[in-house]
C-alpha cells in the first residue's frame, strides 16, 4: 500500500449497488490508483478502527453519499458514508503532513440533494453519477485525470474495456464452475487481484 | 485454506491470459442510451443504434459472414445479457 496512489472508497456495500461498485474498483484500478475498501479480517477489531486506518493511509478518498436514505418508507436512513466523510475531512484538517495534501472526490446520485441534508457542503463541488455506470466511469475518471494531470483514457474507452472485462469475468468463473453465490460473495480484494491481472495484460495487449 | 490460494492464484493466471488474449468477439454496450456494435480492442464501433435489436442485427451479419467468433450483448449495468455464435 502506498499513501501516494491509496485511493479509499467510501460506498454502500449493498447488493443494489454492486452495480456502481464494481464500475468504481476497474476505473480506479484501471487509472493507475489502488482503491483501498473495508473488509473484515478480524472480527475482534472494531469496524471503525479499520475504516480510520484505510482513510489514515490513503492520499485520495471517493465518498459515495448516494445512500445516505431510508431503503424503504418506515427505515431509517443510514449515515455510514457522510460520518466517514467527516472522519477523512477530520484527517485532512487536524493529522497534519501529508495528510494535509489529501484530496477527495464526493459523489450523489442527484444535484443538490446533499445540501437538505449536509448544508456545511454547500461550499463543495460534487459530481453525480444519477446511478449510471458509464456516468460513475466517467466522473471518476475526470477527477483522476485532475489528479494524475497527464492523458488518460476516455472514459468511453474505459467503460466499454469494462464490458470486455465483465464477458472475460463470466467466462472463467463459468469454467471453473463458480456458482452464482460464489460469485455475488467474491471478497472485493479477490476481484481487485483479477481486474488488476487483466487490465496489466490488457494494456499490453497490441 | 491452501486450496482456496491454490485457486486463487490460478484463476489470476486465467485472467492475465484473458487479458493478453484478442479474441474474434463482437461486443454490444450501451453508451449514452445508444447501443454501440464494437468489434473487441477497436476503438471506433462499427455501428450505433437507438434499438438493441438492430445492433443485434448488425453484429449478426458479421457472424453469419463468418467474420467473427462470437457477439456478446451486455446489459446497461455491463453484465453479459446473451452469447450468439453461429451454433447458437
Amino acid at each position: 500500500m502506498t499513501f501516494e496512489t491509496n485511493v479509499f472508497i467510501n460506498c454502500p456495500f449493498d447488493e443494489d449497488y454492486k452495480t456502481l461498485l464494481k464500475p468504481l474498483l476497474f476505473t480506479v484500478l484501471y487509472c493507475g490508483f489502488d482503491p483501498q475498501i473495508s473488509e473484515t479480517l478480524d472480527s475482534g477489531r472494531t469496524r471503525v478502527q479499520g475504516i480510520a486506518n484505510l482513510i489514515e493511509a490513503s492520499k485520495y478518498s471517493i465518498h459515495d453519499l448516494s445512500r445516505m436514505e431510508a431503503a424503504k418508507a418506515g427505515d431509517l436512513a443510514r449515515f455510514n458514508m457522510p460520518f466517514e466523510l467527516g472522519l477523512d475531512l477530520g484527517c485532512r484538517r487536524f493529522k497534519g503532513g501529508e495528510h494535509t495534501d489529501k484530496r477527495c472526490l464526493i459523489l450523489d446520485k442527484e444535484k443538490y440533494r446533499y445540501q437538505k441534508v449536509i448544508s456545511d457542503l454547500s461550499g463543495n463541488d460534487i459530481a453525480y453519477h444519477k446511478e449510471d455506470p458509464e456516468v460513475l466511469i466517467r466522473e471518476v475518471r475526470n477527477w483522476l485525470f485532475h489528479i494524475k494531470g497527464e492523458k488518460l483514457t476516455s472514459g468511453k474507452a474505459i467503460w466499454n474495456t469494462y464490458n470486455e472485462f465483465l464477458d472475460k469475468l463470466d467466462e472463467v468463473v463459468r469454467e471453473e464452475n463458480y456458482s452464482k453465490e460464489d460469485l455475488v460473495s467474491m471478497p472485493w480484494s479477490e476481484y481487485k487481484l483479477y481486474v488488476r491481472e487483466w487490465i496489466i495484460h490488457r494494456k499490453a495487449r497490441k | 485454506m491452501e486450496s482456496t490460494a491454490i485457486n486463487k492464484s490460478n484463476l489470476a493466471a486465467k485472467f492475465r491470459k484473458s487479458g493478453a488474449t484478442k479474441e474474434n468477439k463482437i461486443h454490444i454496450i450501451i453508451w449514452e442510451g445508444k447501443w454501440q456494435v464494437v468489434k473487441e480492442g477497436a476503438k471506433r464501433a462499427l455501428g450505433v443504434y437507438l434499438d438493441k435489436n438492430e445492433a443485434k442485427k448488425e453484429a449478426a451479419h458479421y457472424l453469419e459472414r463468418g467474420k467473427i467468433d462470437e457477439v456478446v450483448v451486455h446489459r446497461k449495468d455491463g453484465s453479459v445479457e446473451e452469447r450468439m455464435t453461429l451454433a447458437s
